[in-house]
């Protein structure tokens, strides 16, 4: 759980203060997926940074499972909207970094980072380094990475903002599948795309600029489980479902036959 | 598929360019334009005799002995520093002006207060390699740091990373290439500074051979001398970019 308490950012600018977040109150209920949606410049990257315990609030509590946080903590994780893989590491160490980062041995985290990367579809890339993987495929392990430390908070900052649309779609697709899969998560995911905000969340956190607010809370009307059934009612959708699934199949065994000459 | 063509094009270019340059000597040393340059078989007989005298052979030992020592020492020194002024702002903001000064100031005003201080042996030619060849392996790995993503640390930190752990993964990994840079250039510079300094002191080392076949105007000697100290640098410059890929970042 995510309670975020009258919390107020201001940043020095030119020696004049300015007001990022002002008097933010929200609360992210236990295995609630939660998307922040507002124009750019609003203060969501900076909102996710005090939730991650990177910054410091100038006013305003967040706790976090019960906790008042005053920097990272092990139950949570962040995935980031440019992937920031070390490209010198191997994609197994650095899905195993957060594993490392807390002291697990060597055969462990990589085992558990192994597990992860195959539940990302990147099996056979273990020993790749990222600059041989595309894009979505750095934002796998990018995932995987958060994942592997299995937090019950799971931060993302535009994690799917710099693919192309085929990827994003699909990346979409397949984190819903693993957030069915995974024991209770909360998951706090900042976007400026209604489409991905809708398909994902259980509530959209409507945010608005100047100073950075929270304008509106609004619950999406369908469930989680068939999601993907309600975006695709009329018959227009079953032709665009069958041009998406093709053009899925195409990247996967993309994917598939990178990952088997690897 | 191209990186082994265009390799062996590079070899073959290279080659091609120094033996037209080699052939454009010879021609012009033998049409006898002027007593600055003999021809250049002339010089390569001149270099086969150096090879075998025993002047030559104890001063390249000198110089070499010299290198030996100030080299290791300033790398090792230098990287140190370069770490502690790449990680501790203060620090960095007390030795930055040295730096700058050593890397301004030029080699041979400062190399007659370092023979003041150490004398006319191999100690001043150590203190000269020292003071030429460290602010150069600092500043470059300063630089390294400096160039570390802040979203990795910001990564690394949200995982809980310790100092440690972010030093190892993220600070030095990010300061590695550019510091083993630094380490390439100070190579060259220790071998420059090595002869300067051995050439105003002018008694040891093969700067003094220089310095007394220039004196004595062995114009066949002195090329040779000066090819020799070619082929060194770049015989240890490539050696330590060899090191430099072996040792992983
Ligand atoms: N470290 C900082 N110093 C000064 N201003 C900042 C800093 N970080 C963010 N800001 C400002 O705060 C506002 C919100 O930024 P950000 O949280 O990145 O917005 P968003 O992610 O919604 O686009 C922006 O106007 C940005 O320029
Ligand atoms: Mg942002």
């Amino acid at each position: 759980m995510i309670d975020i308490n009258g919390v107020s950012m201001t940043f020095e600018r030119d020696g004049v203060p300015f007001t990022a977040l002002d008097g933010i109150d929200l609360t992210i209920a236990d295995g609630e997926f939660a998307s922040i949606i507002g124009p750019s410049g609003c203060g969501k990257t900076t909102l996710l940074k005090i939730i991650a315990g990177l910054v410091d609030p100038t006013a305003g509590t967040v706790t976090v499972d019960g906790t008042v946080i005053d920097g990272p903590g092990p139950e949570r994780a962040l995935v980031f909207q440019n992937f920031v893989l070390l490209p010198w590491a191997t994609i197994l160490d650095n899905t195993a970094f957060g594993l490392e980062a807390r002291g697990v041995g060597k055969e462990e985290r990589r085992r558990i980072a192994r597990e992860q990367l195959a539940r990302m579809g990147l099996s056979g890339f273990e020993q790749h380094y990222p600059r041989e993987l595309s894009g979505g495929m750095q934002q796998r392990v990018g995932i995987a990475r958060a994942l592997a430390v299995d937090p019950s908070n799971l931060l993302m900052d535009e994690p799917f903002g710099a693919l192309d649309a085929l990827t994003r779609q699909l990346m979409q697709k397949d984190l819903l599948d693993l957030w069915e899969e995974d024991e209770e998560r909360t998951a706090a995911f900042v976007t400026h795309s209604m489409d991905e905000a809708v398909y994902l969340s259980d509530r959209i956190v409507l945010m608005n600029t100047r100073p950075g607010r929270i304008e509106e809370i609004i619950d999406v009307p369908f469930p989680r489980e068939n999601r993907a059934d309600v975006v695709s009612q009329a018959d227009y959708n079953e032709f665009t479902r069958y041009l998406w699934s093709r053009l899925e199949g195409m990247q996967r065994d993309d994917m598939a036959t990178r990952g088997a000459a690897g | 598929m191209t990186e082994p063509l265009s390799a062996f094009r590079s070899v073959a270019l290279g080659t091609v360019s120094v033996i037209g340059a080699l052939l454009l000597w010879e021609l012009v040393g033998v049409a006898d334009v002027s007593s600055a340059l003999p021809p250049f078989h002339n010089v390569a007989l001149a270099f086969v005799d150096l090879l075998s005298s025993d002047a030559f052979q104890e001063s390249v030992w000198f110089t070499l002995r010299a290198i030996a020592i100030a080299f290791p020492l300033t790398v090792a020194a230098g990287l140190i520093m370069g770490l502690l002024m790449g990680l501790v702002r203060p620090l960095r903001w007390m030795f930055d002006p040295y730096m700058t000064l050593a890397l301004s100031v030029p080699l041979v005003a400062i190399i007659p207060i370092l023979i003041n201080l150490f004398g006319f042996g191999r100690l001043t030619i150590i203190a000269v390699i020292v003071v030429y060849t460290l602010p150069v392996v600092v500043v470059n790995t300063v630089a390294g740091f400096d160039s570390v993503d802040p979203d990795q640390v910001a990564m690394a930190r949200s995982f809980g990373a310790s100092r440690l752990l972010l030093l190892r993964r993220v600070l030095l990994p990010t300061a590695a290439p550019l510091a083993a840079s630094g380490v390439r250039l100070a190579a060259g510079r220790a071998i420059k500074g090595a002869i300067v300094g051995e050439q105003i002191v002018g008694l040891v080392g093969m700067g003094g051979l220089i310095q007394r076949f220039g004196g004595a105007f062995a114009v066949e000697d002195l090329y040779a001398a000066i090819v020799f100290v070619g082929i060194l640098g770049i015989v240890v410059v490539n050696l330590l970019t060899r090191l430099e890929r072996r040792v992983p970042a």
